[in-house]
């Protein structure tokens, strides 16, 4: 069991490799080519994130993002929600940790 | 995004979802474009605004995730219509302001002009008022272009005019051509010159027609000068046709103009004493509403009155007028000026008196005015000879009885 998790990570990342290639190939931004999420924070209070599925738990103090990759954990306090559209959220709050962890 | 002023105008509501699947409901909306914003989790759920217009699509998607919807909140103008719904008035005066913006905006209520120099305001809005163009008229009773080339035709200093609507304002734009030189010679039809002025003829120069008077005769007012007529003579001198044409002639005529002015030593001048009052008036049209003065008890005064205009923008003019009304009080004190003073003033009112014939390019030939004065009053008086240009053009008769002799069909 540990081993084919071992062996599947080892794969994923192979994957994302020659992902990354293929966008720096053909001049294509990376998060179209592999579909992977895009972050940006400014300061620990602003948090956008983009190309994401969907919202998988949400509370003050955790917000748990879906996205085609793997799962974004944002932990803090008075997490709030300034817009969710079908693209893009922004996040505002004392953001102290941003978590990704393995959608399997 | 979420600040926008449209969305603030259709409406938005904050909503509190509550239920098991309340994170599916946010997913779903979010998978169908209706934007949240503000999304706070609450105890049992999650709040959140949205406009008006999504608020009617999320009837479905509700159903779909087993979860209940309460409106907690309502803002912008749909909701504050409902609300004053039964305010009658509140509407009708907000029709009746539109309508009446609408109305008066159908008016002309202020006539600019820019560019004149040598023609006065005062002149062009005569010719105006003439044309029945004044302050409250229909835009629509308007025809710019034919005002414009009115304008230039009536006022031959006038090269180009244009006239158009900026609001409720009627500008006029010209361009006036000032030297006398580059003024364009127009056609006349045959024409004679007639003088405008009593004198001597000091120079005469023709250039078309035939001369009546010669160098030292003395004209009056009215008499023939150029004749537009030529007598065509034949080899016997016997005059057998007449070419008319327009007469063209430098004619310079020395005229004599009396002068005088009286400079009394006493004089009496205003000092104003200070005290002064003001009032606010407001005028529409001939309709004045204000404050009465509380009187004052001033000996004598002068009133001086500004007005402005009301205006909506820089070009929205209304027919309202701020006018304030200040009264201040003078007293008149005798002054008694010395002999070298008074005569100084008289010198300087000769001076600009003759400074003006000059800008006018008269020549001022000889100026015989003396400065006397006496215990009580100072006299300028005397004989001023000028050397102008005469010449004022009239219309010849053609006399169609002498044209017996041509053959005839």
């Amino acid at each position: 069991m540990k081993r084919d998790n071992i062996v599947d990570e080892e794969k994923m990342l192979r994957r994302e490799e020659r992902l990354n290639l293929l966008a720096d190939r053909t001049m294509l931004p990376k998060e179209i080519v592999s579909g992977c999420c895009n972050i940006t924070a400014v300061g620990q209070n602003e948090l956008i994130i983009e190309n994401y599925k969907s919202i998988l738990e949400y509370q003050p103090e955790k917000l748990v993002v879906l996205t085609k990759q793997c799962r974004v954990e944002i932990s803090g306090k008075h997490l709030e929600i300034v817009y969710y559209a079908k693209e893009e959220m922004k996040i505002t709050g004392r953001i102290k940790c941003i978590n990704y962890k393995s959608s399997r | 995004m979420e600040r926008n002023f449209l969305l603030r105008f259709r409406g938005t509501v904050r909503i509190r979802i509550t239920g098991s699947f309340c994170e599916r409901f946010l997913n779903l909306c979010a998978y169908h474009g209706i934007i949240l914003w503000n999304l706070t989790p609450v105890e049992d759920g999650y709040e959140a605004f949205l406009s008006l217009n999504n608020f009617r699509k999320i009837r479905p998607l509700v159903k779909k995730s087993h979860i209940r919807v309460r409106v907690i909140q309502r803002r912008g103008v749909p909701f504050l219509l409902y609300r004053y719904r039964k305010r009658k008035a509140l509407f009708v005066s907000v029709a009746v302001a539109a309508f009446l913006i609408l109305f008066l905006s159908m008016f002309i209520w202020d006539i600019k002009i820019n560019g004149n120099l040598s023609v006065t305001d005062e002149k062009i809005m005569d010719y105006l008022l003439n044309e029945g163009i004044h302050q409250g008229i229909w835009k629509s009773s308007v025809n710019y272009k034919e005002l414009a080339s009115d304008l230039r035709q009536h006022f031959q200093e006038m090269t180009w005019v244009s006239v158009k609507l900026q609001g409720t304002r009627l500008v006029i734009d010209l361009q006036e051509n000032t030297d006398v030189a580059l003024r364009e010679e127009i056609d006349y039809s045959p024409s004679s010159l007639i003088s405008n002025v009593d004198g001597t003829i000091v120079k005469i120069i023709t250039r078309a027609g035939t001369p009546q008077v010669t160098e030292g005769d003395e004209i009056k007012k009215g008499d023939l000068l150029v004749s537009g007529r030529i007598d065509l003579v034949n080899d016997s001198s016997e005059v057998y046709d007449h070419q008319y044409v327009p007469a063209d002639a430098d004619i310079y005529v020395k005229t004599k103009i009396t002068y005088r002015e009286q400079i009394p030593l006493k004089q009496k001048i205003k000092v104003y004493t200070g005290k002064e009052s003001s009032r606010h008036l407001l005028r529409f049209g001939s309709f004045h509403i204000g404050l009465p003065f509380f009187l004052t008890s001033y000996g004598e005064y002068d009133c001086i009155r500004t007005e402005k205009q009301l205006r909506l923008m820089e070009n929205f003019y209304l027919p309202v007028f701020f006018s304030k009304m200040t009264v201040r009080e003078y007293e008149v004190q005798e002054k008694i000026c010395t002999k070298e003073q008074a005569k100084k003033q008289a010198q300087n009112n000769l001076d600009n008196f003759l400074k003006k014939f000059q800008e006018k390019g008269v020549q001022i030939f000889q100026n015989d005015v003396k400065i006397e004065t006496t215990d009580s009053i100072c006299i300028a008086q005397g004989t001023i000879y000028l050397i102008e240009k005469a010449g004022k053009r009239v219309d010849t008769e053609i006399e169609e009885e002498q044209k017996e002799g041509t053959p005839t069909e």
